[in-house]
């Protein structure tokens, strides 16, 4: 059944057959327009993945706007399965001591099924930048492109998977070749869209670049105040994502003092500001990268993933209020038991 | 029944009593717990698992902060370039010396015999600190605006930047009569790219984050004689970890060794063709002979480098090349 349901979009591609922009447009004005309305990142990465190859096979010029974001959405898929790897590495350490030396092979196999599905998260991920340079010319290498408000999206959406395809590769043993100066390019890429616009993701890219490449940036800007400045603005309107970058990069970076405060931010923030009901896939998204970090950081600590989002191993429950004292500082069970009474004499009936 | 689930719950009592205690190795990789060198020591604590010791490893960007945190114990080993931690050991940090060990080969036979001799063992461990692993990182380069400058005499009246903490490049870019402009990881880059410097030295992997093509443009080169080999180095509080461990973590690093090197030799490839200059023989005796003199004035005035590394390391050079002017002299 699944399949089936699969192909279903994949069956009326041949009638958009020979034109790009046709399969650009349809894609990023209704597939992306409703798609986004979704909190269900499984479906999209399915729906990514399957989409791909029709598309790329039936024009004579690809669609390079539609494959950016198929090509990225379809790395989703394979990131969760690096996410869960990444777990059972963390849980296989923390839990599985009784299988003495054992262990190890355990956490080996865990860690290069990780490396493994972090290798293929990075290619496709790589495979949605390169999709997107041919669509707006080499990013971050010059002068910014006109990028229509309806191209947009699938320019920052770029500008995202540059990112995720040099972390994810990085962490699949370098595979794919991702080089290094990415993080630069979507920084200066990141220069071209409106901060306000985009609730602060282009700030939170560059940001983050700053924080990561020592001396890529302004040197009298503190990246990662900058990074947590895009953070709070951006998490006002519904679309957390700057925040997810900022949990993802500090984690990365080992900045623990960092990470848990982005992690419980965002969780208060999911408590008093609604997603925005247009962007909900990605707001979703953001949740998933930022609750991953959250997992990782529990099951290291307490072999298990997060129990709620927004709390660490290390909190300290405070005690519940129970008003006034009513016994003066004192242990009303340490005090000695009174004598019991003399039973009164019995009266007895004549 | 009874008894086999008491059996069982021995067994697992007895292994959680027997689970060995945890120490704390903090890792410096540039690239945070995404980075290459970073996803080694993670395979690396795994394996160290079963040793008799439980490593739990922490990414750190920052390399100072790193070796701060290991001085101050918040970690119980640190992964660091062996010149950040020559104030820790300075046998161990040797390897790195200038001009010591010319190419890869000369590098893995000098890991090699340092895993092998059992005297080379006693010295990695000084004063409690003891190194118990390399990882190559790439051999030093020079990164000159003007590829015309290739010569020691060149170099003379030239602004290199200089790492702050690295004494001998300091003392080197002294000997050669140039300036050195001090800088660190957050700033070479910049003062390479925007003319600051006339020079720096990175290893290849620096190249692409640091967008060093925009300080080479068309006139810069990358001078191809390595200035010193740099290595990631792991060093631990010995008397934290138990008997053997340095032993063994030498064995699982030295199996990684084909591998760090496979990315730092595709970080070379990756700077193109037209920016190496081949360095001409006569001139590179010039460059030997300056190394010679900068090695046995840090080793006799400054005390930077331990005597016995240079020793073997010049034994290892004239091994392989019988011909080299200083095959003939005992001044190292």
């Amino acid at each position: 059944m699944r399949p089936l349901a699969l192909l279903a979009p994949a069956a009326l591609l041949p009638l958009l057959a020979g034109c790009a922009a046709k399969l650009d447009r349809i894609t990023l004005d209704q597939i992306v327009d409703r798609g986004t309305d979704y909190g269900d990142t499984g479906k999209v990465c399915a729906l990514g993945a399957a989409l791909v190859h029709p598309m790329g096979s039936l024009t004579a010029n690809e669609p390079h706007r539609a494959m950016t974001v198929a090509e990225g959405v379809a790395a989703v898929c394979a990131e969760q399965e690096a996410w869960e790897a990444e777990l059972d590495a963390a849980r296989a350490r923390h839990n599985f001591v009784a299988l003495g030396d054992l262990r190890a092979a355990e956490r080996i196999d865990a860690q290069l099924r990780a490396e493994r599905a972090h290798a293929l998260t990075g290619m496709r991920f790589e495979l949605a930048w390169r999709q997107a340079n041919e669509a707006f010319g080499p990013i971050g290498s010059g002068t910014c492109p006109k990028v229509a408000e309806r191209d947009q999206f699938a320019y920052l959406f770029g500008l995202v998977t540059g990112t995720l395809a040099l972390l994810h590769d990085k962490a699949g043993g370098s595979t794919n070749g991702v080089p290094m100066d990415r993080l630069s390019l979507v920084a200066r890429g990141a220069e071209c869209l409106d901060d306000d616009r985009w609730w602060h993701v282009p700030q939170a890219l560059r940001a983050a670049a700053w924080a990561t490449v020592p001396g890529s940036g302004p040197a009298e800007v503190d990246a990662w105040a900058l990074l947590a400045d895009a953070a709070t603005k951006g998490e006002s309107s519904g679309v957390r994502v700057a925040r997810a970058i900022q949990v993802l990069i500090s984690g990365n970076s080992g900045r623990d003092d960092l990470l848990g405060p982005a992690l419980k931010a965002h969780a208060a923030n999911l408590a008093v500001t609604a997603p925005d009901a247009d962007w909900a896939l990605l707001d979703t998204y953001a949740r998933e990268v930022s609750l991953h970090q959250s997992d990782l950081v529990w099951t290291a600590a307490s072999g298990h993933r997060t129990e709620v989002f927004g709390t660490l191993p290390t909190d300290v429950a405070a005690p519940a209020p129970t008003g006034p004292d009513l016994f003066g500082g004192s242990d009303p069970f340490g005090a000695p038991v009174p004598p019991a009474p003399e039973p009164a004499p019995s009266q007895e009936t004549p | 029944m009874i008894r086999s689930l008491f059996a069982l719950g021995l067994t697992l009592f007895g292994a959680a009593e027997a689970h060995a205690e945890t120490r704390k190795i903090c890792v410096f990789d540039p690239a945070g717990r995404s980075g290459d060198y970073y996803g080694m020591m993670t395979k690396y604590a795994t394996n160290a698992s079963t040793w008799g010791v439980e490593v739990e490893i922490v990414a750190y960007t920052d390399e100072l902060t790193a070796a701060k945190d290991y001085e101050a114990g918040v970690c119980d080993g640190v992964v660091a370039t062996g010149v950040r931690l020559q104030r820790f050991n300075n046998f161990g940090a040797s390897i790195e010396a200038i001009g010591g060990l010319p190419s890869y080969d000369l590098l893995k036979k000098m890991v090699d015999t340092l895993n092998t001799s059992a005297s080379a063992s006693a010295m990695l461990a000084q004063n409690g600190n003891t190194v118990v692993g390399f990882i190559p990182v790439g051999a030093v380069y020079l990164f000159v605006r003007d590829r015309n400058v290739d010569t020691v005499s060149e170099l003379s009246g030239k602004r290199i930047a200089t790492m702050d903490y690295d004494k001998a490049s300091s003392f080197m870019v002294q000997r050669v009569g140039a300036i050195a402009v001090p800088a660190d990881l957050g700033t070479i880059g910049p003062k390479f790219n925007n003319g600051d410097v006339d020079a720096c030295y990175v290893s290849a992997p620096a190249y692409r984050p640091f967008e060093l093509h925009h300080g080479l443009g068309t006139t810069g080169g990358v001078l191809k004689a390595p200035l010193a080999q740099a290595t990631l180095q792991v060093l631990i509080r010995e008397a934290k970890f138990p008997a053997g461990f340095a032993a063994k973590s030498r064995a699982d690093l030295t199996g990684r060794f084909d591998a760090a090197l496979a990315l730092v030799k595709a970080a070379e490839s990756g700077i193109p063709a037209n920016y190496w200059v081949a360095v001409p023989e006569a001139t590179q005796k010039d460059w030997d002979q300056l190394f010679q003199g900068v090695r046995v004035q840090l080793r006799d005035e400054k005390k930077a480098y331990d005597g016995n590394m240079l020793r073997v390391m010049k034994q290892l050079r004239c091994a392989q090349s019988p011909g080299r002017a200083e095959c003939a002299e005992s001044k190292e």
